[in-house]
Parts: structure tokens; C-alpha cells; sequence
């Protein structure tokens, strides 16, 4: 869904964002809203060069979903020093992703 | 500024129909969509009525629409919403936020956005999309609340999540949903519908689920039911608030267009479920589409 971003497991994910500042988005294939989304953070990775994607597809990866409460989707989470800081779900503007990116 | 030959604010089937259509017949087309191509039929979990397909996901359907449209050279913009439109000129604008778009012709096929739940609530529990928001409720009580095909293809979807039960209400003495559709959600043996049922209130109880306070329209008989959540699919209304004094609207918001879907504005069409009609179906959307670009063109080849 996204393009050009990792997609993430259970076993790889605390490693990749002790690595790795930037969004995880949480999505299924099927979701409408993950489809807007989706597109906006391309938007967004279109005006803040160096903001890092990765993503997790959360119908194959059920645990790692559970885990991080990221079972409702669109839900990106803000991961910074191995932590994750903030998290947003649903669908949002550029404006307001962009802005959601830039917190913290 | 971006100039088409044709310009289409929205990208539904009706409007992915009718670039297709334009840019079948060598003009140059731009569609400009608030969110992603695909509209209400994104959020169709299964169509089952497009002749050729005898069972698709929305999703899917509308991709191959969008590739479509793409291989024939139309400039899709996305996640771009229109915010103002001038209709006065020649050349028909329409602003967003980063571009101005012109057409010699402009076709609105702007569409109908999801009503929300008539009541005012504080239970934060209340959603409009079982695939995105479904998945925390296996094992729990939902109500859906609409009768329609929406409201049943979720409700099925939701059973197929595992949810323990699903509760549908339907404000209307009938569920207007197919017949074949109703049948099958009623063979789950989790879904139960009640007929002539509004909701008063939703209150929030201390176990985080909330209540919902129902009335029978019938002989209104009152009482109250708990539950995990509320999914509520009970129609659309039109999107024509860039409209309102510029085209002709019904009472309801819905543009009023002719047969060859032309406006009271010369050079301005406007097809599918944003306009006066009966039925809003995928291949009504798609007939109009393809009516108001063959409209379009001979509107330009005439100028």
C-alpha cells in the first residue's frame, strides 16, 4: 500500500524503531480509509524529505496489532528514540499529518 | 494553473467513467479527488451487481476502474479537496489549497458522503467503517444501525470478525436491503433485525460500552439496550456545498441536471449520485458518466 516502506513483523518491529525515528502505519488491504491515508503520507513524505515510512499489514500481523493497540485502522504511530510518543488513527489531512510528524 | 480540455471534481465510478469516455475521444482529462479514487464503492465490502463481475470487492473494482482511466493518460489528483469553484467564464476553475484547475468543460460528479448517527453522543464507540474499525469486537455485542445494502454487507462482514452478535435497526417498516443480502445475514444465526426502531439517546456506561436508549415508530414502545459498539450506515447526502447558488439544487442539495446531465450553466455537467435521480446504483453512476463526457465533447468540439 505504502511504496518504498518496510513492512514489519512482530520479531523485527522493536528492533526497527530502536533504529529508526519516524511512522509506522497500521493498516489492512482492504481498508478505505488506510487507501487515503496511505496517500497522504506519500503527500507528506513529498514535503518533508528524510521522514522515514515503514509499515505493518495488521491482518498478518494480528499479535504485533494487539500488542501496540493498533487494531483500529488507519492508525499511524510517531516512534522516536525507540519509543513510541504519539499515535493517531483514522484518516487525516496533509496539513494535519504534517503536522502530527513535526510534535514532540 | 493546470488546464484540461475536460475537468472532473470527483473520482467515483461516475467520474472515472466519464474520463475514460473524454479521454477515449482525445481530450486531455484531470480528475481532482478529495480523498482516493474509488468513492462510496471503496466502502463496499462486495458488489455483486456489476454485469461481469458476479462478485467483487469494491476496493478491487474501483482499482481496475483507476488503471483504467490511468492507461488512457488522465491526470488523477488526489487527497486534494476543492475548496472554491468559478463557473462564470469561459474556462471553468476550480481552487484547492496547492493549484488552480481549469476545463473548457467541468463535469461534478462530487457524489454523497455517509450521514452521521442522528443523535448526540459522548460514547466514542460510534463508527462508519466495519473493515477499518471492526477488528476490536470479535467476541463482542454491536448494533448496526441502518437496514440498507450498506448496513447489511457490514453487518456480514462484522460476522465474519467473529463478533458475538449483531443487532440491526432499521428506522423504516422495511430493510431496504437486497433480498439475497438480507437472506444470507439472517443465516448467520448471530444477526437479528428490528424494523420501525429509531435511536433517542446513546449514553456511555461505567464499563466503557454504551446504552442505547430505542423507540418503536410503530406504537412507541420504549426501552434500552447495552452494547460494544455502533455501526451506523443510514445513507448519504449530497456533496454540493461548492454549489449552493451556482447550479440549480433540489431541496435535498442535489444538482439538478437534464438528461444529457447538462446544468443551468452552459459547459457545467454533473452526473451519478450527486443528482436528481431514483435509483444510485454503480452502473447508473457509470451511464451517467459516460453520457455527461459524450455531452462534454460535443459541448467543446461545438466552441
Amino acid at each position: 500500500m505504502l511504496v518504498n516502506a518496510p513492512m514489519l513483523d512482530d520479531a523485527g518491529f522493536d528492533a526497527y524503531i530502536a533504529a529508526n525515528d519516524g511512522l509506522v502505519f497500521f493498516h489492512k488491504k482492504l481498508c478505505p480509509n488506510c487507501r487515503v491515508l496511505a496517500k497522504v503520507l506519500d503527500k507528506c513524505r513529498g514535503q518533508l524529505p528524510g521522514l522515514t515510512l515503514a509499515a505493518v499489514d495488521t491482518e498478518e500481523q494480528p499479535a504485533l496489532a494487539t500488542r501496540l493497540e493498533a487494531l483500529r485502522v488507519p492508525t499511524v504511530l510517531l516512534v522516536k528514540n525507540g519509543r513510541v510518543v504519539a499515535r493517531k488513527t483514522g484518516v487525516a489531512s496533509p496539513t494535519e499529518m504534517i503536522a502530527f510528524c513535526q510534535q514532540g | 494553473m493546470k488546464a484540461y480540455d475536460v475537468l472532473i471534481i470527483g473520482g467515483g465510478v461516475c467520474g472515472l467513467t466519464a474520463a475514460i469516455y473524454a479521454a477515449r475521444a482525445n481530450l486531455s482529462v484531470g480528475i481532482i479527488e478529495k480523498e482516493v479514487c474509488g468513492g462510496l464503492v471503496n466502502w463496499t465490502h462486495v458488489v455483486e451487481n456489476v454485469p461481469s463481475y458476479k462478485s467483487i470487492h469494491g476496493l478491487d473494482l474501483m482499482a481496475k476502474c483507476r488503471e483504467h482511466a490511468e492507461s488512457l493518460g488522465v491526470d488523477l489528483v488526489e487527497v486534494e479537496a476543492v475548496t472554491g469553484v468559478d463557473l462564470s467564464a469561459e474556462l471553468k476553475l476550480a481552487v484547492t489549497a496547492d493549484e488552480t484547475y481549469a476545463g473548457r468543460a467541468l463535469i461534478v460528479a462530487t457524489g454523497r458522503k455517509p450521514l452521521a448517527l442522528p443523535v448526540s453522543t459522548e460514547f466514542e464507540n460510534v463508527h462508519y467503517c466495519a473493515i477499518c474499525d471492526g477488528a476490536p469486537y470479535k467476541g463482542k455485542d454491536v448494533v448496526v444501525v441502518g437496514g440498507g445494502n450498506s448496513g447489511f454487507d457490514e453487518s456480514l462482514y462484522l460476522a465474519g470478525l467473529g463478533v458475538a452478535s449483531i443487532h440491526i435497526l432499521e428506522v423504516f417498516p422495511q430493510c431496504i436491503a437486497a433480498a439475497a443480502t438480507q437472506d444470507r445475514a439472517r443465516r448467520t444465526g448471530i444477526i437479528r433485525v428490528d424494523t420501525n426502531t429509531k435511536i433517542t439517546a446513546l449514553d456511555v456506561l461505567e464499563s466503557d460500552r454504551g446504552r442505547l436508549h430505542l423507540e418503536n415508530c410503530a406504537d412507541g414502545k420504549t426501552w434500552t439496550e447495552d452494547c460494544d459498539a455502533v455501526f451506523c450506515f443510514i445513507g448519504q447526502k449530497p456533496n454540493t456545498d461548492l454549489f449552493h447558488g451556482l447550479l440549480d439544487l433540489d431541496k435535498a442539495g442535489y444538482i439538478v441536471a437534464n438528461a444529457d446531465m447538462e446544468t443551468n450553466v452552459s459547459g457545467v455537467f454533473a452526473a451519478g449520485d450527486v443528482i436528481v435521480k431514483k435509483y444510485r446504483q454503480i452502473v447508473t453512476a457509470m451511464g451517467d458518466g459516460a453520457i455527461a463526457a459524450l455531452q462534454a465533447e460535443k459541448y467543446i468540439r461545438a466552441r
